[in-house]
């Protein structure tokens, strides 16, 4: 006879991960290009008697790595905690943020600005050119998704995914053509920037990020009980009460703008979204309670120790995140692939 | 006071009209058994009822209320429908699954485990404890599940405000199964829970109900007693088959053995 193979309890995940946060962000603060001690990174932080830390370490910390940590674990949680929200309502494992074709969008929206922007503006409002670009890129792109999927029938997430699958094709192929026009500058711009990198971290971009990660974290654990409901079925999820047009359009858009405000600061950083929420089902199991939480948070501290990687891999030179993700993503996920059966998933 | 009511149904939920003029009540306690032939609109019908598909004339009442007027979550308290096959493929272990059926209630953490405990005993599940829905077998899922319909709507003593669609549900069972089953329904058809089940085998049928509903084409063919509906003509007229009605030897209610 199988039986359930031994699981965490959800709170013991959930509080564990809060708590490893702070050393990790803390480890992360004093890892990079200039290594710092951790005296002077609470010194510069917190604790102004501890030591007595240059003013450029100070800057480093406050200023640089700071933000750059915080950015991380915010872009890490949003999209963690948007992979498991889509997991469920595909009722597909293997979904990902990126399926609702927002990433696509957003990538296109951003090599549209690149090339036709060219790069004679200065480097700051470029920057916020190009993310205004991928937002708007990416929320086009799950419009036209939504709207393909949504019949007077409501909405159907197979025809979601279908279309998805399309307009991710059709934004790379627009995105291809463009490529295909630019200059070398421009082309290094495009591809550096797909790979994902959180270098641009300021405290602005930081601000935009933590409302829209404030805004989900308290927004998408109400649909809990709804998503464990709509795996079961949607009609069987009708039966129980729940309005499942509702629930599909309000995560569609909640996760819209997660990620699109995500791709648009950080670029495409792959696999937070399909992996994190895998971990954890293996760790607690598929209840949404426990792991819309968990997923959030072990998507930051995820992203904060890729970031750091990224850091000091080849320092002084940075490696983009989204490289580091995929390198440690793909392994792990094969194996998760490998031993699906042991605990139960059966697609 | 009927616990619903169908007056002169019609839907066509698909564009084109599946149900023309249904016309029943349900009384609390009351099985009532959908008969058919494929594609007749027993599903349909369920659906109907259910509230999740619109009728294009006529009206469904529950508990003496249009169902447009409850609300969802009210209406999934007193009314549950357990479906043919459940597609959930990710690794829920069977008490997780039964308490989704609480979803839609009120009741406190503890007030949920007991009822959990109820049902699990009540549909044969409590020796599933603990192992994953994924890893079960058919009929197994099947019972879990009969377990999360029974949690939504559960009343340890008084159903008589609640109702139970079940479409097919012995299709995965065994015999044993089967028998507990019917067993089942009959108890909590004593505690007033409504129910109306659409079944294939007409012996289940006329073993479990206490009236039977025939459809064909949309169209409301019989209504009435096992006794009156499931005669030689009907079956002749309906499926166009040959038919030896016969009575059951020891509980007395009609039999029908292919001729």
């Amino acid at each position: 006879m199988l039986t359930i193979r031994q699981r965490l309890p959800a709170n013991w995940l959930v509080l564990g991960l809060a708590l490893a946060l702070l050393p990790t962000g803390l480890l992360a603060l004093s890892q990079g290009a200039a290594d710092l001690a951790m005296r002077d990174v609470l010194a510069a932080l917190v604790m102004p008697g501890l030591s007595d830390p240059t003013e450029q370490a100070v800057l480093i910390v406050r200023e640089i790595r700071l933000p750059r940590v915080l950015l991380a674990a915010v872009v890490g949680a949003i999209l963690a905690l948007s992979g498991a929200a889509m997991q469920g309502l595909f009722r597909n494992p293997l979904a990902d943020p990126s399926l609702i074709g927002v990433t696509a969008g957003a990538s296109l929206g951003a090599a549209i600005v690149i090339v036709v922007a060219g790069l004679n503006v200065s480097s700051e409002f470029q920057l916020t050119l190009i993310s205004t670009g991928a937002f708007a890129g990416g929320l086009l792109a799950v419009i036209v998704v939504y709207r393909l999927a949504t019949s007077p029938n409501g909405t159907s997430v197979a025809t979601m995914l279908l279309a998805g699958i399309a307009i991710t094709a059709l934004a790379g192929a627009l995105g291809g053509l463009l490529e295909f026009q630019a200059s070398n500058d421009m082309l290094r711009r495009i591809s550096l920037w797909k790979m994902g990198a959180i270098d641009s971290a300021s405290y602005a971009r930081l601000g935009l990020a933590s409302g829209i990660c404030l805004l989900l974290a308290t927004t998408i654990p109400r649909f809990a009980h709804a998503l464990d409901a709509m795996l079961l079925g949607e009609s069987e999820a009708r039966h129980l009460g729940i309005d499942t047009d509702k629930v599909k359009r309000l995560l569609v858009v909640l996760v819209a703008l997660g990620v699109g405000v995500c791709v648009a600061l950080a670029g495409t950083i792959a696999f937070v979204g399909l992996v994190v929420p895998h971990l954890v089902r293996l760790l607690i199991g598929p209840a949404h309670k426990g792991l819309l939480p968990a997923s959030a948070l072990a998507g930051a501290l995820l992203l904060i120790l890729a970031d750091m990687i990224s850091r000091t891999m080849l320092a002084p030179a940075e490696v983009p995140v989204g490289i580091i993700t995929a390198i440690l993503g793909v392994p792990f996920f094969i194996v998760l692939l490998r031993q699906r059966h042991q605990y139960g998933m059966q697609t | 006071m009927s616990v619903l009511s169908l007056h002169d149904i019609h839907a066509a939920p698909w564009g084109s009209p599946l149900l023309h003029g249904i016309h029943f009540d349900l009384q609390p306690g009351e099985i009532l058994g959908v008969a058919g032939p494929n594609g007749a609109g027993k599903s349909t019908l369920l659906e109907v009822v259910a509230g999740i598909a619109a009728t294009t004339k006529g009206e469904v009442s529950l508990l003496s209320q249009p169902m447009a007027r409850w609300s969802a979550r009210e209406r999934a308290q007193r009314l549950a429908v357990l479906p043919q096959l459940s597609l959930l493929s990710f690794p829920y272990t069977v008490e997780e699954v039964i308490l989704i059926g609480r979803v839609p209630g009120n009741s406190s953490r503890q007030e949920d485990l007991t009822i959990l405990r109820q049902v699990m005993a009540a549909t044969d599940t409590t020796s599933l404890s603990g192992q994953l829905y994924t890893q079960l077998s058919g009929g197994e899922k099947q019972r879990v599940q009969l377990a999360r319909v029974l949690a939504q709507i559960w009343h340890e003593h008084d159903m008589s405000d609640r109702v139970l669609l079940l479409d097919e549900p012995t299709t995965a069972l065994d015999l044993t199964h089967q028998q507990q089953l019917l067993a089942l329904l009959k108890e909590l058809s004593d505690r007033g829970l409504a129910v109306i089940v659409t079944l294939h085998d007409f012996n289940l049928l006329a073993a479990l109900a206490h009236r039977v509903l025939v459809i064909a084409g949309g169209r409301q063919i019989a209504l009435g007693s096992t006794q009156s509906v499931l005669t030689r003509q009907l079956f002749e007229e309906v499926f166009s088959t040959q038919v030896i009605i016969s009575t059951h030897p020891t509980r007395g209610h009609p039999m029908v053995i292919s001729a």
